[in-house]
């Protein structure tokens, strides 16, 4: 538990946003609300005493002074948003919900509205109208009840995106989640959001999701998301996640997916940008045949510091999981990689395979990997590696033989480690944006190497 | 074009190279042969500037210029070239792309206008043809999964793209079936010319039949012990090298 002080700051924070509210939204959603503030009161920020919370240190949240605010700063100009826009997506084009300070712009989304299948809307519009599908699916499946960050979240439940895909739907173009934090630095308070994803995969339907966090300006900020994702059987769903906030973004992202029979869901997660990001990935695998991939990239510097909790749970039999994640590490960054994989009694036939591997390019940064199989069936195949090491001497000096300065061989050699990850996404426009992004943040690094 | 006189160096605190000299003038090839240990690849090593070797006397000059001052990179585009005895794998580096940023920061140090990707191609695709090296090979990662043979072929075709001043060719045939050793040395040859020299480094006399050098000089113990012309690789061939290790330096 945290101190009494921090608590009450939030709680104090969470009682001023109930008063907004009264009244505007329907009472399912304030019981929803009032049952997650009861509980993060209960749980308390988790500290590094929590076993799942060891590595990751979250005073700097807890003890920050962070306000809810829905109030956006310098969005009046339409060339600063066109290029946040650009930044967030690249090439990469289809309908999009704008979430500013988690709440959603409607003169920057489209949602796609001709699209066939697809039901795009800001979640503030779903709660109002009730809508059936998202008052079943809700709050479900990320749990208030056991997850502090979870029940915070929920706690300022209010607006956010809601992706519906109508069964038997193939969406081809990317459909896009862009997170624009935008604080102002006059104020005293930092900006806290609370954004909040629903997505709904029809049976047999077949969509990519892109989601793409950035900040305007460079004021701290806390950003806490909570994400609930449902693949129908046989649906095919793609998630990536960007992740390039500004280095006073603190994050701290709850996904949970559940997995109908014969679905399959990848997920990439990359991580660029932030101070501290925790990301709380839990994927079930609910019905016999379903598969996932959950894939993750940091690319970290200075006092950057990730933390990936990633729980793949076998429920029932003959399902396949793998999860790949890599991190990149320079100056004093820190990257932490938990995974666990539980294969339920019933749950025969399971194939499980996990990999971690960090390349460090400093003597202080720190990569810890915590791989757990928590196996309660015999017919399984469950593998995991996890690997940590620098840049390879022989090749930087074949590159340096050929004439290529250091600076580039090490870009080179970098970006070669890192683009695994990226070269599994399929579109190609985001794969070029990610690409991108890499490249930018790796140059970065060569600047500073020849300065 | 290259001077080298008196070099002693070490690697890791042992000396290897005990005071080495050897001239190469533009347009020789010069063979230098050895048993193992001799300091054959301690010289390519020294040459190249790689890490861990250190010279502590003697000078090496290139053109004039002093090469014990210069990163690898600098000496590299300097127009000094290593055919490496083991080619290194590198997964995720496009060999094309890696290729064509090595002949542009060559390019760019000697003043000139950096290839765009159209000429760099059409120059990749003439001299691959030298090597006969498969266009996908060629375009595939650095390296990677490559057979001994075509990493040679890899090998001569970067030198072929990158144009050096002197070549130096460590082991060039070893690993090569008498098939593949004949189209390399047939690239090798052809890159042949008044202007650019060759260091041969090799173990065995058989390279020589492709590839016939001006001198053949035998390391013993980081020395040169003997030099000649091409009839000492024969008395090399009959006699083994433990007949030159007593004598005096050449």
């Amino acid at each position: 538990m945290s101190t009494g002080n921090a608590m009450g700051h939030f709680l104090n924070e969470i009682e001023k946003f109930d008063d907004q509210q009264a009244g505007t939204q329907p009472a399912w959603v304030g019981t929803l609300r009032e049952f997650a503030a009861e509980r993060f009161d209960q749980l308390g920020f988790p500290s590094t005493k929590h076993e799942e919370w060891r590595w990751t240190n979250i005073s700097s949240v807890s003890q920050g002074h962070f306000a809810y605010s829905a109030q956006p700063a310098n969005l009046d100009e339409p060339e600063i948003l066109r290029s946040a826009l650009r930044s967030a997506l690249g090439e990469v084009s289809g309908p999009r919900v704008v979430l500013v300070n988690g709440s959603f712009s409607p003169a920057l989304s489209d949602l796609g509205a001709n699209i066939k299948g697809l039901r795009l809307l800001s979640l503030a519009e779903a709660l109002e109208e009730s809508d059936p599908r998202v008052e079943a699916h809700l709050c479900r499946y990320a749990n208030s009840n056991e997850l502090a960050f979870a029940a915070l979240n929920t706690a300022f439940l209010k607006d956010g995106a809601v992706i519906e895909i109508d069964e038997s739907a193939c969406i081809d173009a990317p459909i896009c989640i862009v997170s624009l934090i935008s604080a102002s630095k006059k104020s005293d308070l930092s900006l806290a959001s609370y954004p909040r994803l629903l997505i709904l995969a029809g049976s047999n339907s077949r969509a990519t999701v892109v989601e793409s966090t950035i900040n305007l300006g460079e004021a701290e900020s806390f950003l806490n998301t909570v994400s609930e994702v449902v693949v129908d059987e046989g649906a095919s769903l793609t998630h990536v996640r960007l992740q390039n906030t500004n280095r006073q973004n603190l994050q701290v992202s709850t996904l949970q997916a559940r997995l109908a029979e014969q679905s399959r869901y990848a997920l990439t997660t990359f991580s660029l940008g932030g101070a501290l990001t925790r990301n709380d990935l839990t994927v079930k695998l609910a019905g016999p045949e379903a598969s996932c991939e959950v894939n993750g990239l940091c690319l970290l510097q200075q006092k950057q510091h990730v933390d990936n909790n990633v729980i793949v749970d076998h429920a029932v039999p003959e399902c396949t999981s793998s999860q790949i994640f890599k991190a990149v590490l320079d100056d004093e960054s820190r990257s932490i990689f938990s995974g666990k994989v539980i294969v339920q009694p019933d749950a025969q036939k399971t194939f499980a395979e996990q990999s971690n591997r960090s390349l460090l390019l400093s003597d202080r940064a720190e990569s810890d990997s915590r791989p757990q199989l928590e196996i309660y069936a015999d017919d399984v195949k469950c593998s995991h590696g996890a690997t940590t090491g620098s840049l390879n001497e022989e090749a930087l000096f074949y590159l340096r033989s050929r004439g290529i300065s250091p600076e580039t061989a090490r870009v080179l050699l970098t970006e070669a480690f890192a683009r695994e990850i990226a070269d599994n996404i399929e579109l190609e426009s985001l794969r070029e944006h990610v690409l991108q992004l890499l490249r930018e943040k790796l140059g970065e690094d060569a600047v500073e190497a020849v300065a | 074009m290259l001077e080298i006189k008196d070099v002693h160096a070490t690697v890791g605190g042992s000396e290897i190279l005990n005071g080495l000299s050897l001239t190469v003038n533009p347009g020789e090839v010069h063979a230098i042969m050895g048993p193992n240990g001799s300091g054959k690849s301690t010289l390519s090593n020294v040459i190249t500037g790689r890490d861990g070797y250190e010279v502590t006397q003697g000078s090496l000059s290139f053109e004039g210029k002093n090469l014990l001052e210069m990163p690898p990179e600098i000496r590299a585009r300097e127009g000094i070239f290593l055919s490496f005895q083991y080619p290194v794998e590198i997964p995720g580096v496009n060999n094309t792309y890696f290729l064509k940023a090595a002949l542009n920061a060559k390019r760019e140090h000697h003043g000139l206008e950096a290839l765009d990707a159209i000429d760099f191609l059409d120059l990749a695709k003439e001299k691959r043809e030298l090597v006969e090296l498969d266009e996908k090979l060629a375009n595939r990662n650095v390296n990677e999964g490559f057979s001994g043979g075509e990493k040679k072929r890899n090998e001569i075709f970067q030198m072929a793209v990158l144009e050096p001043k002197l070549a130096i060719l460590d082991e060039v045939d070893s690993g090569l079936d008498i098939d593949a050793l004949r189209v390399i040395a047939k690239g090798i040859n052809s890159l042949r010319s008044p202007e650019r020299s060759m260091i041969l480094i090799t173990h065995y006399q058989r390279l020589l039949d492709y590839i016939q050098p001006d001198f053949i000089h035998v390391l013993s113990e980081g020395r040169i012990v003997r030099s000649g012309g091409k009839e000492l690789a024969l008395e090399l061939e009959e006699k083994g090298y433990s007949w030159l290790e007593k004598e005096p330096a050449a």
